[in-house]
């Protein structure tokens, strides 16, 4: 079993229903997708496979047979930041950061695949995340920026608004 | 201990034990606190429990990693994953993963075979005028656009990334385990009146959901299929702290041939809501009347209270958006 | 102090942007065994049969850790504040809350880790429980505790924080209304994202080296060590980057057992916890049960507090004293009222212990206390502003325990809010200072309450 990870091939040893999230972590020694639920619920273990988001706790690695898989480390690093991760730094939206690699991969899918810089789309793009630190404010605001902006300055941050995010209301969802 | 005159009229002794009073006030015009135990029956907040003597550890603890062998088959067609999957006695089936993992992860099932299905070509969406039929292994992703009440329901489950990897067919055959309900897609089904054709021990059978959701061991969903309704329409309850869950939701679908109404969270599976349909010219009672239909009860998500008390109104709210969009 | 007043990002910032931040979980060492817990499927019995051979003797597994290889079961995590030792690091002969450890398994892999635990032969005899704090004072309520059912040990063995200031008779005498409030936050689990966790390496030294999520290394480190009993240079614990904390990364969960299991199989062993004991055995923020009866006048003034609080403190004592102690001293919150009655027990449950949870024991007494003062003003008629800007702590006006406030910022936080809310306030209040009260805002009943130095 092969696939494609962050632009190299590599061949998998583990069984074929190990999760892709512990194959990459223990197999792989790729760290960034975390393990926070194992049940899909709290989205810190998402990559991209094939350019998609996608929970690596529910993926058994044979699923990725053939398969792109992404992970931060694949998006870029330190000494090339993409405008996404650049506007986290730069707008203080990691605190713990065990949240962040993961919501970094779905913010990129999601602006790639031309999300806008609304703040409620934004929150609907990333429901799938928890973070239990910032209060997602400013995680909102961060990607909103890189939607328009690739260069953020890294020796400061910029002030959060104490803006409430403001969504439709409700008890009930409805569609029609 | 000695006790004051002021403390003896907020303390009650009984024997030498003082207990401290739950009336507040002494003096004037006292008014009580929040009624803690009211006359109506309040949900119970212990709502996961288990017997005594269930080894916790054995069931739910387990997160293994899938670090266990297992025979993993991956067939390239619709035929070698029907032959693969034989009577289904022997083998376990992984459409997108999302349900199947997770029990994998926590040890709740311990596969020996398991049968992946992401390349049996079943992933389709075939649409001949109002006609459709769906392949199992579709994603959600690919049926949140369609017509309400499937693409509002599809829209409404967890979240995107989630969506990219559930499948039609997957959520069909949800499990029902005792903490919460799932397989949403069953409401907007029942309600559509689609039909399910699987394949398992002997032939190929077409049937209703109803019916295959009845007696759907040892059957492999090949594909579902339905027509867009005249006016359809859905409504969940959204309540923050259940958001990857629907806890309860109601969907609708008008044709010529009258409507008909189906709920999820309201049993162990998607049930249809006959008592409501019949009385579906009067959103209100039609509400009142689906009570007769369900069998709700506590869970994860919401108690059965709870649910009584809300089923109601989402199946007036969704008769009365029909009506508008008639 | 060219930090100060700066806009700075973080200096792990572009560390968590790129994954490289490191966490307990990717850490990595040769020969590291992975650890399973056996945990109480019940929420109170008594163990009557406890056999770990099948467990023990099983292939791949290098260590089964029980009560008997602790060497100091129970070791009181504030027994410096007074607090004696109640709770055993695993279950001995009973267990008093669903999801109690009892047993610790090191193994190759988790699956045959698990696979020992469910190997482990256990059977347990229920025993009543007890969840209503309130119904812990019945004579005929379960005993749930070896102490009894609330916490006996309060300075000069008193059962019950205690606090009296004043005369609160004549203070209930001279009120014009009396308004009473009950209030009852419910727990709170932290979730963090990442979950309890440690690494344990023994060191050929003799050492052990635990990478540790603890939000507190140097205390996590006296409690391991006097568990152990070691003198505390035999431990070296790696603390750094915790995800996710928020209070309940403090009662050192992980790092003993993991310790002790390496040190048994003289392997390193990681003990990871999954979401589930996350949720279910991790420690919360403890529900409250309090009731507020204050004395009122018609003319704004609060007399005089009654106030009773029962704390949860779930199965065992913990920090939860302290807690409670936190929590009395702030039962007047912004506010200063001269003629107090204040009771606080600490009772025992059989839910999972409680501890500290951002704002540990005040983030309830603040909540019951707003409500209250908005409560209050309801009933009579006062602008809610008006009422607490009255009633607000000013320099010289003492706290719940007598300590002089030198320089509140009541008043000021009240005007921040009334602006923030775009409320307009009469000129009288808008004009209100921290200073010393003097004029209207020094009314006849707290003449002599006062502290004029000192604290």
């Amino acid at each position: 079993m092969k696939f494609d990870l962050n632009g190299e091939t590599v061949e998998v040893q583990s069984p074929p229903l190990t999760t892709l999230l512990t194959v990459l972590r223990e197999e792989m020694g790729v760290t960034s997708p975390k393990v926070g639920c194992d049940q899909g619920g709290c989205g810190a273990c998402t990559v991209l496979v094939d350019g998609k988001p996608q929970r690596t706790c529910l993926t058994p690695v044979a699923a990725v047979d053939g398969a792109s898989v992404t992970t931060i480390e694949g998006l870029g690093d330190s000494e090339h930041l993409t405008a996404v991760q650049q506007s986290f730094v730069h707008h203080y939206a990691a605190q713990c950061g065990f949240c962040t690699p993961a919501m970094i991969i779905s913010a990129t899918a999601y602006i790639d695949a031309g999300g806008s810089s609304d703040h409620v789309e934004i929150q609907e793009a990333l429901k799938g995340h928890a973070c239990r630190c910032t209060g997602y404010q400013k995680i909102v605001n961060a990607v909103a920026a890189a939607v328009t902006q690739s260069d953020f300055d890294l020796t400061t941050t910029t002030p959060t608004p104490n803006t409430v995010i403001k969504t439709a209301n409700p008890a009930v969802k409805t569609g029609g | 201990m000695p006790l004051s005159g002021l403390v003896a009229a907020s303390l009650h002794c009984i024997g030498s034990v003082c207990r401290p009073s739950l009336e507040t006030g002494t003096r004037g015009a006292a008014r009580t606190g929040l009624p803690i135990a009211s006359s109506e029956k309040m949900p119970n907040g212990r709502l996961l429990t288990l017997a005594a003597g269930d080894r916790l550890t054995g069931d739910r603890y387990c997160q293994i990693g899938g670090s266990m062998s297992v025979d993993v088959l991956i067939p390239e067609s619709t035929d070698a994953a029907v032959e693969a999957y034989g009577d289904g006695s022997d083998i376990t089936v992984i459409a997108g993963g999302t349900i199947v993992m997770q029990l994998v992860n926590y040890g709740w099932i311990r596969p020996s075979r398991a049968m992946l299905l992401n390349k049996a070509g079943l992933s389709y969406v075939n649409q001949d005028g109002s006609s459709y039929t769906v392949g199992a292994m579709t994603p959600l992703s690919d049926l949140i656009d369609l017509f309400s009440p499937l693409g509002p329901c599809a829209r409404n489950v967890a979240d995107h990334e989630v969506q990219y990897q559930a499948t039609i067919g997957g959520n069909l055959c949800a499990p029902t385990p005792p903490e919460h309900p799932s397989g949403d897609l069953q409401g907007p089904l029942i309600a559509l009146g689609a039909t399910v054709r699987s394949a398992g021990a002997g032939a190929e059978r077409t049937e209703s959901v109803e019916d295959f959701l009845a007696n759907k061991d040892g059957r492999l969903v090949l594909d579902i299929s339905f027509t867009a309704p005249d006016a359809g329409a859905f409504a969940a309850l959204d309540r923050p702290h259940t958001r990857h869950f629907t806890a309860l939701a109601v969907s609708g679908a008008k044709t010529a041939d009258g409507m008909r109404l189906a709920a999820t969270g309201a049993g162990p599976t998607g049930v249809r809501l006959s008592s409501a349909e019949a009385a579906a010219g009067n959103p209100a009672a039609a509400g009142v009347a689906a009570l007769q239909d369900v069998n709700l009860r506590d869970d994860a998500l919401a108690s059965a209270w709870y649910r009584e008390r809300t089923l109601p109104s989402l199946v007036a709210r969704v008769l009365t958006e029909i009506e508008e969009a008639s | 102090m060219k930090a100060v007043g700066a806009r700075l990002p973080r200096y792990d910032g572009v560390g968590h942007v790129t994954g490289q931040t490191q966490y307990v979980d990717d850490v990595r060492v040769p020969g590291m065994l992975w650890a399973k817990a056996l945990r109480s499927p019940v929420d109170h019995a008594a163990i009557t049969r406890f056999d770990t051979t099948k467990a023990e003797a099983m292939h791949g597994v290098h260590a089964v850790v029980t009560w008997r290889d602790v060497p100091l079961l129970e070791f009181g995590h504030l027994s410096a504040l007074g607090i004696p030792a109640d709770e055993p690091l695993l279950a001995k002969d009973e267990v008093r809350y669903k999801g109690q450890p009892i047993a610790l398994v090191a193994a190759d892999d988790l699956a045959t880790a698990q696979a020992a635990v469910e190997a482990i032969e256990i059977e347990y005899e229920n025993r009543p429980t007890l969840f209503d704090v309130r119904k812990a004072f019945d004579a005929d309520a379960p005993k749930i505790h070896s102490w009894g059912n609330w916490y006996p040990h309060f300075e000069g063995e008193m059962d019950r924080r205690q606090i009296r200031k004043g005369n609160i008779d004549e203070a209930f005498d001279n009120a014009d209304k009396i308004i009473s409030g009950v209030y009852r936050p419910a727990a709170i689990e932290h979730v963090p994202i990442e979950t309890q966790i440690a690494l344990a390496v023994p060191e050929p030294d003799g050492r052990i080296t635990i990478y540790s999520c603890t939000q507190a290394l140097y205390f996590s480190l006296g409690v391991v060590a006097a568990h152990l009993e070691v003198p505390m240079n035999k431990i070296k614990i790696v603390g750094g980057t915790v995800g996710g904390g928020f209070g309940g990364k403090v009662d050192t969960a992980a790092d003993t057992l993991a310790a002790i299991a390496a040190m048994k199989a003289a392997r390193p062993v990681k003990w990871r916890w999954t979401r589930e004991e996350e949720f279910l055995a991790s420690s919360t923020r403890a529900p409250w049960h309090m009731e507020i009866i204050d004395a009122v006048t018609n003319d704004g003034w609060i007399l005089g507090r009654k106030m009773l609080t029962l704390h949860d403190s779930g199965a065992y004592a913990r920090f939860s004293p302290y807690g409670l102690t936190k929590h009395s001293f702030h039962h007047t919150g912004a506010y200063t009222i001269p003629n107090l009655h204040f009771d606080g027990y600490v009772v025992f449950t059989n839910r999972t212990p409680t501890t500290a949870m951002r704002g540990f024991g005040v983030t309830s007494i603040s909540f019951a206390v707003e409500t209250h003062m908005n409560r209050v003003a309801d009933e009579m008629g006062f602008d809610p502003y008006e009422f607490r800007l009255k009633n607000a702590n000013r320099i010289n006006d003492t706290s719940p325990n007598r300590i002089r406030y030198t320089d509140p910022s009541s008043v000021d936080v009240i005007h921040a809010i009334a602006d923030a809310a775009g409320e307009e306030l009469a000129p009288a209040y808008a004009a209100a200072t921290r200073d010393p009260r003097e004029g209207d805002m020094l009314p006849e009943h707290l003449v002599g309450q006062l502290k004029t130095e000192g604290h």
